[in-house]
C-alpha cells in the first residue's frame, strides 16, 4: 500500500517544522521512515552520518517496570551517566525520578517521553502527535514545555499534528499534506516571534488557512 | 485405608493453599501485613495437617500409617546419623542443577521460537515430540546412551522439564508489546538492553509460572532418576525403604523434602516475585 508519495521536505538545522493534514495522509509514516522504523520505501533521507534521532511517540511507550529515571537513562549510549537534573527541571519532572510510569498521568508520562528523547542530545527531534488525548490546560502546558526545550537545545524538530492551532502556535514552518496519495500541498512560513503569537494571531492565521485550503485545514 | 493414602499424596496442595483456608476470625488481621500473615496462615495449615494426620494414624494400622510422632522420631534419628542431610542435599543439588538448565535453555529457546517464525517452524515438531515423550523413556534412554552417571541423570530431568518451559515462554514471547520493540529500534538500543530491560521483564510472569510448576515437577522426576540409576538421594532411599516395607521412613524422607521445597518457595521464590512486581503493586 502506498502511504506517501513525492514527499520532499528540507528542514533547516535547528528549525521547528509542523506536518499537518487530515488523518490518513501519511504523516506518521513519514516520521517512521525518517527514524528508519520503516525501511520499505523508495527515496532518500539526507541526514548527517551518525545523526541522533529522538522520537516522541504518540503514546509515551515507557517501560512500566522501570522508574522514570531508569526509563530516561535506558536510551543513553554506553555507560554515560550524565546529570539529568537540568533536563528534568526544564520539564517539571524534578520529583518524578523514582516514580514508576504506572503512577503518572498521561501528561506527565508524555513529559518523561520527551525527556527521554532529549536525553540523547538529539540532532533531530521527531514528535508524533504529542498533545493528543490531553485536556486543553495540560496540552497547553506541554506545548510551552516543548517550545522551551526546543529553544534551549535547538534540535531540528519535526512535529506531526492534525491540530492547526497548535501548529500555528509552535512552528516556524507548516507543511500541509493532502491524502491519497499524500503529497505536499503548501509550505507556510511563520516568522512571527513565538511570544507575539497570541490567541488573536492564531485565530486570524487559522481563518486565513481555512480560506486558502478548504477541506484540508479544519 | 487407600482413601487416606490418597489424602496424603495430595498433602502439598493443602500446604500451598493456606490463604484460602484461613480462619475467618483472623482473616482481617492477616491480610494487613502480607509476609507475616502468609507465615502465620502457613503455620496454621501445617498444624491442621498434623492434627488430621494424628487422628488418621490413631484409626489406621501403625505399620502402614505411622503417627506424626513416630515419623518425627525417625527424622531426628536420620538427621543425627547424617543420612537425611546427605541424601536430601544430593537430591536438592540435582533438582537445582536440572531446574537451572531447563529454565535457562527453555527461556532462550522459547524466546527464539516466539520471536522468530523460522525458528518456530524448525523446532515445533521437536517440541511436540519432547512434550509427549514419557519421562521414563527419556530417563532410560539417557542412562543407556550416556551411562549411569550424574550427567545422564540431571540431563534427563532437564530434558523432561524443558518442553514445558519452552511452551510457556513462547506464549510470553508472542505476547510482547510491539510498541516497545519500535521504541527500542528508534533509540537504537543495544541487544543487551533489549534483552534485559525490555524482553525479560515482559517474560517475567511467564518465567515465574514456569519456575513454580517447574520446581515441583523437577523434584518428582529427580526421584525417579535416583530410583533407577543413582546410589544416593531421596529417590534411592525411598526405593530402599519400599523394599524393607518401612513406611515411616518413606514418610520421613518425603516430608523432609517437601519441607525443604516449601522453604525455598517461601524464602526464595515468593520474595523474588514480590520484588519483580514492585511496579505493579504501586498502580493504585
Amino acid at each position: 500500500m502506498e502511504a506517501v508519495r513525492d514527499l520532499d521536505i528540507v528542514a533547516p538545522d535547528g528549525s521547528l517544522t509542523a506536518l499537518i493534514g487530515p488523518s490518513g495522509c501519511g504523516k506518521t509514516t513519514s516520521l517512521r521512515i525518517l527514524a528508519r522504523l520503516d525501511t520499505d520505501f523508495e527515496g532518500t533521507i539526507g541526514l548527517p552520518p551518525g545523526a541522533r534521532i529522538g522520537f516522541v511517540f504518540q503514546e509515551p511507550r515507557l517501560l512500566p517496570w522501570r522508574t522514570v529515571d531508569q526509563n530516561v537513562r535506558l536510551v543513553l549510549e554506553g555507560d554515560k551517566q550524565p546529570d539529568l537534573k537540568t533536563l528534568f527541571a526544564d520539564l517539571g519532572l524534578e520529583e518524578m525520578g523514582s516514580r514508576f510510569p504506572t503512577e503518572l498521568s498521561l501528561g506527565l508520562a508524555r513529559r518523561v517521553s520527551l525527556a527521554r528523547a532529549l536525553a540523547i542530545e538529539p540532532d533531530v527531534l521527531l514528535l508524533d502527535e504529542p498533545f493528543t488525548s490531553l485536556d486543553e490546560t495540560t496540552a497547553q502546558r506541554l506545548r510551552h514545555l516543548v517550545l522551551t526545550v526546543w529553544r534551549r537545545y535547538r534540535p531540528t524538530t519535526l512535529m506531526v499534528t492534525h491540530n492547526v492551532r497548535e501548529a500555528i502556535q509552535l512552528a516556524e514552518r507548516i507543511i500541509l499534506l493532502a491524502p491519497r496519495p499524500s503529497r505536499v500541498v503548501a509550505e507556510i512560513v511563520l516568522d512571527t516571534p513565538h511570544d507575539q503569537r497570541d490567541e488573536a494571531y492564531v485565530e486570524a492565521k487559522r481563518t486565513e488557512l481555512v480560506g486558502r485550503y478548504p477541506g484540508l485545514v479544519a | 485405608m487407600t482413601g487416606r493414602r490418597e489424602d496424603f499424596t495430595h498433602e502439598d496442595v493443602g500446604i500451598r493453599g493456606p490463604r484460602r483456608r484461613g480462619f475467618p476470625s483472623c482473616g482481617g488481621e492477616v491480610s494487613v501485613k502480607r509476609p507475616r500473615g502468609n507465615a502465620a496462615s502457613t503455620l496454621l495449615s501445617v498444624l491442621i495437617f498434623l492434627a488430621v494426620w494424628q487422628v488418621a494414624a490413631m484409626v489406621g494400622e501403625s505399620r502402614v500409617f505411622p503417627a506424626p510422632s513416630a515419623v518425627a522420631a525417625i527424622i531426628a534419628e536420620e538427621i543425627a546419623s547424617g543420612d537425611l542431610p546427605y541424601h536430601l542435599s544430593a537430591t536438592l543439588l540435582r533438582v537445582l542443577a536440572a531446574f537451572s538448565i531447563a529454565l535457562t535453555l527453555g527461556v532462550a529457546i522459547g524466546l527464539a521460537m516466539g520471536r522468530i517464525r523460522s525458528v518456530d517452524r524448525l523446532l515445533d515438531v521437536w517440541l511436540v515430540v519432547l512434550l509427549n515423550l514419557p519421562a521414563l523413556v527419556i530417563i532410560i534412554l539417557a542412562y543407556v546412551w550416556v551411562g549411569l552417571n550424574e550427567v545422564a541423570a540431571i540431563g534427563a530431568v532437564a530434558v523432561n522439564k524443558l518442553p514445558n518451559v519452552i511452551v510457556t515462554i513462547r506464549e510470553g514471547a508472542r505476547a510482547m508489546d510491539p510498541d516497545l520493540d519500535q521504541m527500542a529500534k528508534a533509540f537504537r538500543l543495544s541487544v543487551r538492553k533489549r534483552l534485559f530491560d525490555i524482553m525479560l521483564p515482559q517474560l517475567q510472569p511467564y518465567i515465574a509460572a514456569s519456575a513454580r510448576s517447574g520446581l515441583s515437577l523437577v523434584w518428582k522426576i529427580v526421584l525417579v532418576v535416583e530410583l533407577l540409576g543413582r546410589s544416593n538421594g531421596v529417590g534411592f532411599q525411598l526405593n530402599l525403604f519400599f523394599q524393607l516395607f518401612d513406611v515411616a521412613s518413606i514418610f520421613a524422607y518425603a516430608i523432609s523434602f517437601v519441607a525443604v521445597m516449601l522453604t525455598i518457595e517461601l524464602l526464595v521464590l515468593q520474595p523474588l516475585e514480590t520484588r519483580a512486581n514492585r511496579w505493579r503493586v504501586r498502580t493504585t
